[in-house]
Formats: C-alpha cells, structure tokens, sequence
C-alpha cells in the first residue's frame, strides 16, 4: 500500500467529530489527509503542502464557507484538484454544479460511499 | 379683421359671456327702437294736429280783414292780407275762390301726400241776420318741414341711444365676470385639478364677503367641500382597508415561509449529527471486522454526538413551539451555581478531551427565580457551541458574576471568532433570502435562538463579544428577583 506514491486527500469540514473519522478511516486505506475546519485554513494548507488530489467540502462552515474557498480555489489553481461536496442540502448536485465540483456526497453517507467517490475522482 | 378674431376669440373661451352679451344687446336695442318708435309718432301727430291749430288761429286773426278787402273789392289790401300769411312758417300755398268764380292765388302750389289744406268760407255780415257768402279760401301747409325735423331727431335719438347701449352692456358684462364668470372659472380649475389623492387642499374662491353673507356661489362652494370630504373620508377608509389586507397577507405569506424555511432548517441541521454517528459506527464495526481495536476516542465522540443530537431535536421541538408561543416557564427557586457545575461536569464526562472550567466570584449559593431545565438548556447550548466553533486543543471557560441586581454567566472560547457579516444575524433563526442561505451561514441560529427566548422570557439579557482569532465570549444576565414587567 505504501508502495504507491501517496494521494494526498483534503478535508475541510467544521464538525470536528466527521473530520476525525474522515481522517482516521483515510490513513487507514493509505491515503495522506490534511483537515481544515474553513475554507481560510484550506487555503492556507493549499499553500504549505501543494495541491491535493482530492478535495472534500463541506458547503457550511464558519469564517470561509464551501461557496467562498471554491471560488478562489478555482481562480488561483483552475481546475488542478478534483472536489467532491458534502453536503446536508436537499439538492446536493445543485451545490455541486455551482462550484463547478466534479462530485458530491449528500449528508448522511457511509465510509464505503465516501471511499467509492474518492476512488472515482482522485487524480 | 384682427377686432373679428379677437371677438371669435372671446367667443370660444367664454360663451356664456358671449352669449349674455349678445343678448343684452339685442334686447337693449329692440327696446330702444320701440320706446323711440312710440315716443316719435305721439310727437308727430302732436306737431301735426298744432299745426292745424295754428291754420285756424291765423285765418280767424285774418278772416275780417279780407272779408272787408273782398267786401270793398281792394285788390291790393286783399294781395297785401294773404301774402302776410304766406309769411307764417309752413304756410306754402292760398287759394281764394269768390263767389262769382273769380280766383286769386298766392304761393307755389304743394303736391303729393305731405301737405294739408284747410278750406274756409268767408262770410260778409250786413245786418243783425244777414250774411253773404263772399267765397272760400283754402290754406295749404307743407308737413316738409315738421318730417325733415322728425327725421333729424329720430337720427339723434338713435344715435344717442346707440351709444348709451354699449357701456351700459359691457358694464352688466364686468359686473357678471366680477360675480360670475371668474369664479366659475376657478371652480373649473379646481375641479380639473382635483384627484383622490390630493383631497385636502378646499375650493376657495377670492371673494370679499362677510361671513353672514351667504349666496348661490357659497352654497355651491359648501356643497363641493362637503363632497370632497366625505369623498376624502371613503378614501382613506378604503386606503386603510387596503394596507391592512395586504399587512394581513404579507404576515400569512411570511409565516408560510418561515414554516417552510423551518421544515429546511430541521431537516437540514439532523444531517450533520446522523452523518458523524454514522460514520464513526461504521469505522467502528469496520474495526471490530478486521480484528483490531476499536479507536478508543471514538465511543466519547459517539457518546457526545447522541447528546447533541438528543438537545437538536429537543431544541427543534421547542422552536417549533415556540413560534406557537407554547412554551412555559416552570420557575423553582434554584441555586445557579450548582446549576452551572453540573453542567459543565456533564460536559466534562461527554467531551473528556476538552479542557472545560468554571470560575465563580462567589462561593455560596446564589438562589434565584427561573426554570432550571430551560436555563441549563441555554447554558448547554453555549458551551456546546464553545466547542464545535473552537479547535480541540484549545479550553474553555465559564465564569459565573454576582452583580448587584442580576447574576451574569459567561462562555468563553478561544476559537476564530465570529466574522462580522454574521455578528448582525446571530440571534435569529430564520434570516432573510434563500434556503441557499441557510447552509451558507453556519448553523448557530437555531441553538441562539431558542436561548434569547428563553433569557427574554426570564427578563434576562443575553449577549456575546467576539473578536478576530481570538475568541467570543456569550454571556446571559438573570435577574436576581423577579422584576415587575
């Protein structure tokens, strides 16, 4: 598993208890996770480590929502990282194709659903 | 020509005082032609029947004379007799006729219809009984002169009446513009200018009259300001009928929406909680399946989830109510700080991984008047809060102040603080705009306001201070005796 050069997956979700899991249950599969509580935070990672494979957003959050950090994610990387929304509204495509994202996830979800889309999109 | 135009002018802006001239002055003019007509043929028949007279009285002043020239044969006497009374004025023509056919004449004869001739015999008395009828004289007159002075006069008559006609006219024509016409005219314009909105300004006309002094136009004036009262009345019971149909509407359009937002809010906000449960119980039991040891963090994490949970759907039940004005108060005389300590101890055993205190300036109970399960209910709501919105390293404090009339119990966390765009809306639940924005905006709302609620049904204030990377505090104040409301 190691063998493989490592995906670097991003979350940015501001509940810390699914964060803690996403990131817990990721390493697991060999996946390299960075977490950020705001799309500010995310920025900011972005900015120490290089671009992730993958992002998962969350679409509310404090400070810097899901709309704010696709948007200048977008303009300052284009589209070099593949997004997957996570997101408790009740037309998830729709938040999803207004970020431009490649994927989303609708709230509630398992760990098989999230690995799945992980595995789909990652670049 | 430019006089025509003038007049036509007149005629089209003010008929009815076109109309009234046109009429004074024919009846003015008929009148005087008939006065003058009447006036006229009494004095010529008076001129007429003097002149007669006036024949009679010369040939009686002449009668003797002649008959004695014509007695005696004296021609000359006779010629001299009747030329002096060819001298008298209108007399033109004398035709004396003896009786033995003889005829003298004096004068130019007169033709045509405007003369008249008298005849008279001439009698020759001899004695006391005897008489001679000597002849017949006639004496015409020319009425020339009497028609040529009664038409000169009637010429100066009509001339003069003429022109007494016009100013006497144009005087009645001033005198009905003054009372009349300039009035009715603005009348017009007011009436033209008056619409529903504008029913306050009166018709007022520029009148010097006393007050006592009522007429036509008062009256009309009266009855139009009646009318756009009672107009002005309907209109504004009917404007207000209006707004409040539509105030009525805009709150039934508004509740429907807020319902529907709700219903959003709920669904909504149960996601999260179901998320983190069900994902960290699926990690679990994909764990426990390949025979390793199941995350130790994980069942407190679970344990605190449940409870957050729980406290949603409790909260969403009381909002819910809430917005029904369902929710009493059941007050009990309750010591706050023991109150707060347990809550903060059943944080503590929920979430061991934070750092939770609670600090106090008084060390003896402080008993007051609220509902411990709905102020333990705002006071979980704040720490809870404290901890989703902060990193987990970090602690978190509750301090407890005894103030002179209340007790104030604050929350501090050490978290980003809260951006200025949300400060404004912290406290209501259902913010303005789409349901876009309901998931824009973090999910503070529900929890807050259930909480300010509450506080403002204990006569409490409930507040928060937050600044940028360094933290918020909210705190609530609660009276320490009921206050009168």
């Amino acid at each position: 598993m190691n063998s493989l050069k490592e995906k670097t997956i991003l979350i940015i979700e501001d509940d810390k208890n699914i964060s803690f899991t996403l990131e817990f249950f990721l390493k697991k599969e060999g996946y390299k996770t960075l977490v950020a509580e705001n799309g500010l935070i995310a920025l900011e990672l972005i900015q120490k480590h290089g671009i992730p494979n993958l992002i998962l957003l969350d679409m509310k959050m404090p400070v810097m929502n899901g709309w704010q950090f696709a948007l200048e994610f977008l303009n300052r990387h284009d589209h070099k990282s593949s997004i997957v929304v996570m997101t408790a509204a009740a037309d998830a495509e729709q938040r999803a194709k207004d970020i431009n994202a490649i994927g989303w996830v609708p709230k509630p979800f398992n760990l098989d659903e999230i690995l799945e889309k992980i595995k789909k999109y990652e670049r | 020509m430019s006089l025509w135009k003038e007049v036509r002018q007149y005629k089209r802006t003010n008929p009815l005082a076109y109309r009234l001239l046109v009429y004074i002055l024919l009846v003015n003019s008929l009148l005087t032609l008939i006065t003058t007509a009447i006036q006229l043929y009494i004095d010529l028949n008076w001129e007429i029947s003097s002149l007669e007279n006036r024949i009679e009285l010369i040939f009686s002043s002449y009668n003797s004379s002649i008959t004695n020239a014509l007695w005696s044969y004296d021609i000359d006497t006779l010629q001299l007799n009747l030329e002096g009374i060819l001298h008298f004025p209108n007399i033109k023509y004398l035709e004396l006729t003896t009786s033995n056919g003889e005829v003298f004449t004096e004068g130019i004869p007169v033709k045509g219809p405007k003369r008249i001739t008298r005849a008279f015999v001439l009698w020759h008395s001899a004695g006391k009984s005897e008489t001679f009828k000597l002849g017949t004289l006639e004496i015409t007159a020319s009425l020339k002169g009497i028609y040529e002075s009664f038409f000169r006069r009637i010429l100066i008559i009509l001339i003069t009446n003429f022109i007494k006609i016009f100013p006497t006219s144009f005087s009645i024509l001033f005198i009905f513009y003054q009372l009349v016409t300039r009035h009715l005219n603005t009348i017009i314009a007011y009436m033209r200018h008056l619409d529903l909105d504008h029913l306050e300004i009166p018709l007022t006309l520029n009148r010097d009259l006393k007050s006592e002094q009522s007429d036509e136009l008062t009256q009309f004036t009266n009855a139009i300001n009646a009318m756009r009262l009672s107009l002005a009345k309907q209109t504004s019971a009917r404007k207000k009928a209006v707004s409040e149909l539509v105030k009525a509407k805009e709150a039934a359009e508004r509740a429907s929406h807020l319902k529907s937002k709700f219903l959003d809010i709920a669904a909504h906000e149960l996601r999260t909680p179901t998320t983190s449960i069900s994902i960290m119980l699926d990690l679990a039991r994909k764990q426990r399946a390949k025979g390793q040891p199941v995350e130790p963090t994980i069942l407190d994490r679970l344990s605190e989830e449940s409870n957050r949970l729980s406290r949603l759907v409790v909260d969403l039940l009381d909002v819910s109510r809430l917005e029904r004005g369902l929710i009493p108060l059941h007050r009990v005389n309750t010591d706050i700080v023991s109150l707060i300590s347990r809550c903060v101890e059943r944080f503590r055993i929920a979430v061991p991984r934070r750092s939770i205190t609670f600090t106090k300036t008084e060390i003896k109970p402080i008993e007051i008047d609220i509902d411990p399960t709905r102020i333990d209910q705002v006071l979980s709501n704040l720490i809870d809060n404290a901890a989703r919105y902060s990193p987990e390293t970090s602690s978190i404090e509750v301090s407890l102040e005894s103030l002179p009339y209340t007790v104030r119990v604050s929350v501090i966390d050490h978290g980003p603080g809260i951006p200025k765009s949300q400060q404004d809306e912290l406290f209501t639940l259902f913010t303005r705009g789409s349901t876009d924005e309901v998931e824009r905006t973090s999910g503070l709302g529900l929890g807050l306001f259930l909480c300010r609620n509450i506080i403002a049904h204990h006569q409490g204030i409930i507040g928060f201070r937050s600044a940028a990377g360094i933290g918020s505090t909210f705190y609530f104040e609660l009276p320490k005796k009921e206050l009168k409301t």
